[in-house]
């Protein structure tokens, strides 16, 4: 039962700590994004030639601003592959351009000062500070993420007082031996080891249940879902991050047990005396 | 001679009820064996359980190996039942552990490795003619095997004490002797035992000065090995 219990313990917060690597990798990305560029959507129009005019002269301007670092036409392709094929139907492809200008970190920009330059000499175009989904999604993103990180600390406040009720519990159960063990000369803390011998077991068998669960979930989740399109950019899936809170969960949860257990008893016994 | 036990003007009670001892003063040498003698409820049993520390609330001063059991800080009370051995007549052994853990646990108790206190275990146990029965658990063995085992576990830390709680109320006639050979072989090695019992045919057949209890007092009766002096510290 407390065996069960700990090994789905184990497994919910490898699950919280996995999602919230995931979250943070995404979220940096995002964050660079919105940070250190804007976007900027030039209208469509019905001569392709003109379009192709049009933005040459923006990217001429852009290039011209001091500590810009990367002019990148956003393609249609790339465009639905990020982000659009979550906010627009894949059907409708968006028909405007869009321009992504990046800048150096170092340098200080002022997007304000920039954006009311370009407007003066492009009045038709439409500029972000990211864009608009992204901002959205950064947002949801931080909020699920200090939501599972508060889910996970739970979940560890949880399998204490689990680990606390079952402990002493057993100090009651046990109540004659440890009578016995203090007649003969046992110190409480002889006493508190053999309840954490106990307790490590449990951790073991929970931590190694906790574990098989998470890597199987792991493992259905990438065989059935695409993760290629949440690498984004030049990021990379965090499979040694998620691989590595998988092993060290069931340690983490084995220490939290551990001490938990002995504050439990010695706590308990010194009462008793 | 240095005393081993001693008690000066020590009274106790129960709660409100009425006092099992009152004023008890008396000292014993090392190396002497006593039987504590009394009527059932006499105090036989609390007399033992104040020498191993076993009650907080008592007046007066007891002292064994001469500390002081009032100022006895919670921690060095484990380091001091370690110093004496305790035999309960419902033998008290540990039921999940095997005779041989039982009886080697105050060696580990102690800080021993595992190797050497089986080893220790195991040579205690052919002394007290236990010998075959390492595996077995407590449960399975006869009474008087039973109280063999906790004879040898109580003997196991070399104690310079023994205190028995009617070690033969559970036994025979026949193992009731035996023990009481194996207890004045102890004695013989230099460990002070004081025995509660009411059989008086065994306090006859193996004569040791006897304290006797009634009504809250004591009294010794001295016999020819008797170094043990009442009312006079």
């Amino acid at each position: 039962m407390v065996f069960g219990t700990l090994g789905l313990m184990v497994f919910l917060i490898t699950l919280c700590l996995s999602g919230t690597i995931l979250l943070e990798r995404f979220l940096k990305t995002w964050r660079h994004e919105t940070i250190q560029g804007f976007t900027a959507t030039l209208p469509s129009t019905s001569d392709p030639q003109e379009q192709f005019l049009q933005q040459m002269e923006f990217m001429k301007f852009l290039k011209k601003i001091p500590g810009v670092l990367h002019i990148e036409i956003i393609t249609r392709e790339k465009r639905t592959s990020i982000f659009d094929q979550w906010t627009y139907s894949t059907s409708k492809p968006p028909s405007s351009q869009a321009i992504e200008a990046t800048f150096c970190n170092r340098v200080k920009i002022s997007f304000s000062q920039i954006f009311s330059t370009l407007e003066t000499n492009f009045p038709t175009i439409h500029l972000e500070v990211g864009r608009k989904s992204k901002e959205t999604f950064l947002k949801i993103a931080q909020a699920a993420q200090f939501s599972i990180m508060i889910l996970a600390g739970l979940i560890g406040i949880a399998a204490i007082f689990t680990i606390a009720f079952t402990t002493h519990a057993g100090l009651i159960i046990h109540d004659q031996v440890i009578e016995i063990l203090r007649l003969i000369g046992a110190e409480d803390r002889f006493i508190a080891k053999q309840f954490q011998r106990y307790a490590l077991n449990l951790a073991v068998k929970g931590g190694l249940l906790g574990c098989s669960l998470s890597a199987l979930l792991y493992f259905l989740l990438l065989s059935t879902f695409d993760f290629s399109l949440l690498s984004l950019s030049s990021r990379t899936f965090p499979y040694v991050e998620i691989w590595g809170i998988i092993a060290f969960s069931p340690i983490l949860v084995a220490i939290i047990i551990m001490i938990s257990t002995r504050i439990t008893v010695m706590l308990s016994l010194s009462q008793e005396t | 001679m240095h005393s081993i036990v001693q008690f000066e003007r020590v009274s106790l009670k129960y709660d409100q009820g009425p006092s099992v001892l009152e004023d008890v003063s008396f000292k014993l040498s090392p190396g002497t064996f006593h039987y504590l003698t009394g009527a059932s409820g006499a105090g036989k049993s609390s007399l033992l359980k104040l020498i191993y520390k076993g009650f907080k609330e008592y007046r007066g001063t007891i002292q064994v190996f001469g500390n002081d059991l009032r100022y006895m800080k919670n921690q060095a009370v484990s380091l001091y039942r370690q110093k004496i051995g305790i035999i309960f007549q419902d033998f008290l052994l540990l039921e999940h552990l095997t005779t041989l853990d039982n009886i080697a646990l105050p060696l580990r108790l102690r800080g021993d490795g595992w190797l050497h206190s089986q080893k220790k275990a195991r040579q205690m146990m052919e002394w007290i003619g236990l010998g075959g029965f390492e595996e077995a658990m407590p449960s399975t063995l006869s009474g008087g095997q039973k109280q063999r085992a906790v004879i040898a576990r109580s003997v196991m830390n070399k104690p310079k004490l023994l205190l028995a709680d009617e070690p033969t109320g559970n036994l025979d006639d026949e193992n009731a002797a035996k023990l009481l050979y194996l207890f004045e072989e102890l004695n013989r090695g230099g460990i002070t035992i004081i025995m509660a019992t009411h059989n008086k045919d065994l306090t006859t057949e193996f004569p040791h000065p006897i304290i006797r209890l009634a009504e809250g007092q004591i009294s010794i009766h001295p016999s020819f090995r008797c170094e043990s002096s009442v009312n006079n510290v």
